[in-house]
């Protein structure tokens, strides 16, 4: 078996264990539950352990995208490359600016000519699910981008050539299959087009050493508007793929923070509030401020 | 080192994922459909009455290309207009008599491009008929853009 479809086989396994798991341990859950308060035993809290507090400014990072760059070299009929720009805000919010190139220059087997390549950006924030860890520099998070590209495309409709005996026949794109006759000739040069869209950003980044990252990203990008010209629609749109009304896409990124005067952030000993016998609130410390030493 | 496993983990599975959603991702030629003109058959005593024609065979003129071949109790055709000349002439054929009626349509074809997989697609606008009158009365441009909607282009009375 080939190593996607045991991959897949694998997901779809995980996937019928989580579905078939949560119902039983639910009813576990929900058993024991009912057993406690029959016994009249109070539910135990778990102590929450040290959180992290971070500062507001926590660092500016720079990234570049080598994903683009890759899958080119794998193949690709699109070449993209990007850097992008964010702010480590409470060690939770991340605003970030992208600025990439994208650039296509296709012919496809029945002679068909595609060309573009135009500049796009992206701006939006990520959030940072696990904000209060320790290892506070490793992230997890969700985030949204709105995206915008310019360009001009040019499209073209060329005989195929006989490369051996010479000779070119018309184009078989545009040769009617009914009434037959030469194919009809068709030349957009230098078209203008502009798009819009919005991102919905999954990702991960972890430190690899000192200041240097590294993150993956899975973007699900939304057509929000789009202006082609009326006798052909684009096929290519840079930073945001294919042009259909949605889009997936991947980043792979390296990072490098320039910490820029941030301080490090302090670990706190949560604070617990109870209720005494007599019913008055009791405040018990479980520890104070910490200087957190980064690892 | 249980991070960067962790990390890698997660690219492979994003990696999977688009892979499976661009692989289930079928490319949606539909919109280069020959776009068809429709005509539909009428009775010139009783315009919103439709026309049944016993059986119908349409030709191209000036070739030996059979458009419609011998169909029986129509009340209307969809028929191709030429993608490389800016008229197509049709002759229809009926059974109940000799006589045919040969139908001149005057169109603007523009090509569109849709993508690099599904190629181009072909807009046809009708700009007017002409007609003989030997069985039909007169012909009437109902809606210019050649379709796939079955939208009735134009309607011929007998």
């Amino acid at each position: 078996m080939s190593m996607p479809y045991r991959i897949l086989g694998y997901i779809i396994s995980l996937s019928f264990l989580c579905f078939t798991a949560t119902p039983v341990a639910a009813q576990q859950y929900s058993d024991n539950r009912q057993q406690q308060q029959m016994q009249g035993t109070p539910k135990e809290k778990k102590p929450k352990g040290p959180q992290l507090k971070a500062p507001l400014y926590n660092g500016l990072y720079v990234s570049a995208d080598l994903y683009g760059l890759g899958s080119k070299l794998l193949g690709s009929d699109f070449l993209s490359s990007e850097v992008g720009v964010g702010v480590n805000l409470k060690n939770r919010f991340m605003p970030t600016v992208e600025l990439g190139y994208g650039k296509t220059n296709k012919w496809n087997e029945n002679g068909i000519h595609y060309k573009s390549n135009a500049p796009y950006f992206r701006i939006g924030v990520d959030y940072n699910i696990r904000f209060k860890k320790l290892d506070y520099e490793d992230w997890l998070y969700f985030g949204v981008r709105y995206g915008y590209s310019s360009f001009k495309y040019t499209i073209g409709n060329a005989p195929i050539v006989d490369p051996k005996y010479g000779g070119k026949i018309d184009n078989p794109n545009l040769i009617d299959p009914i009434w037959g006759g030469q194919s009809i000739p068709y030349y957009e040069n230098n078209i203008n087009g502009s798009m819009s869209w919005y991102e919905l950003v999954a990702g991960i980044r972890t430190k690899i050493y000192k200041n240097f990252f590294m993150g993956w990203t899975l973007r699900l990008r939304y057509k929000m508007s789009a202006k082609e010209a009326p006798n052909a629609s684009p096929w290519y749109i840079p930073g945001f793929g294919k042009y259909a009304s949605s889009a997936n896409g991947m980043t792979y990124t390296l990072i490098y923070k320039f910490s820029l005067g941030a301080k490090k952030p302090t670990v706190v000993m949560p604070i617990e509030k109870k209720k005494s016998v007599t019913g008055k609130k009791i405040i018990v410390h479980r520890g104070g401020n910490t200087p957190f030493n980064s690892k | 080192m249980k991070k960067l496993t962790h990390f890698f983990i997660f690219g492979m599975l994003a990696l999977v994922i688009i892979q499976l959603v661009s692989c289930a991702e079928e490319t949606d030629c539909s919109m280069t459909a020959r776009k068809m003109m429709n005509a539909g058959f009428y009775k010139k005593l009783n315009m919103a009455q439709k026309d049944t024609l016993d059986t119908l065979t349409v030709t191209a003129l000036g070739t030996d290309s059979i458009i419609i071949n011998k169909d029986a109790k129509v009340s209307g055709e969809s028929l191709p207009l030429n993608w490389t000349a800016d008229s197509t002439a049709l002759i229809f054929h009926y059974t109940n008599t000799t006589k045919k009626d040969t139908i001149k349509i005057w169109h603007t074809n523009t090509p569109i491009f849709v993508s690099m997989e599904c190629g181009y697609s072909m807009t046809q606008t009708i700009s007017k008929v002409s007609y003989t009158k030997h069985v039909l009365d007169s012909i009437n441009v109902a809606y210019k853009l050649a379709n796939v909607d079955a939208i009735q282009n134009i309607r011929i009375y007998y």
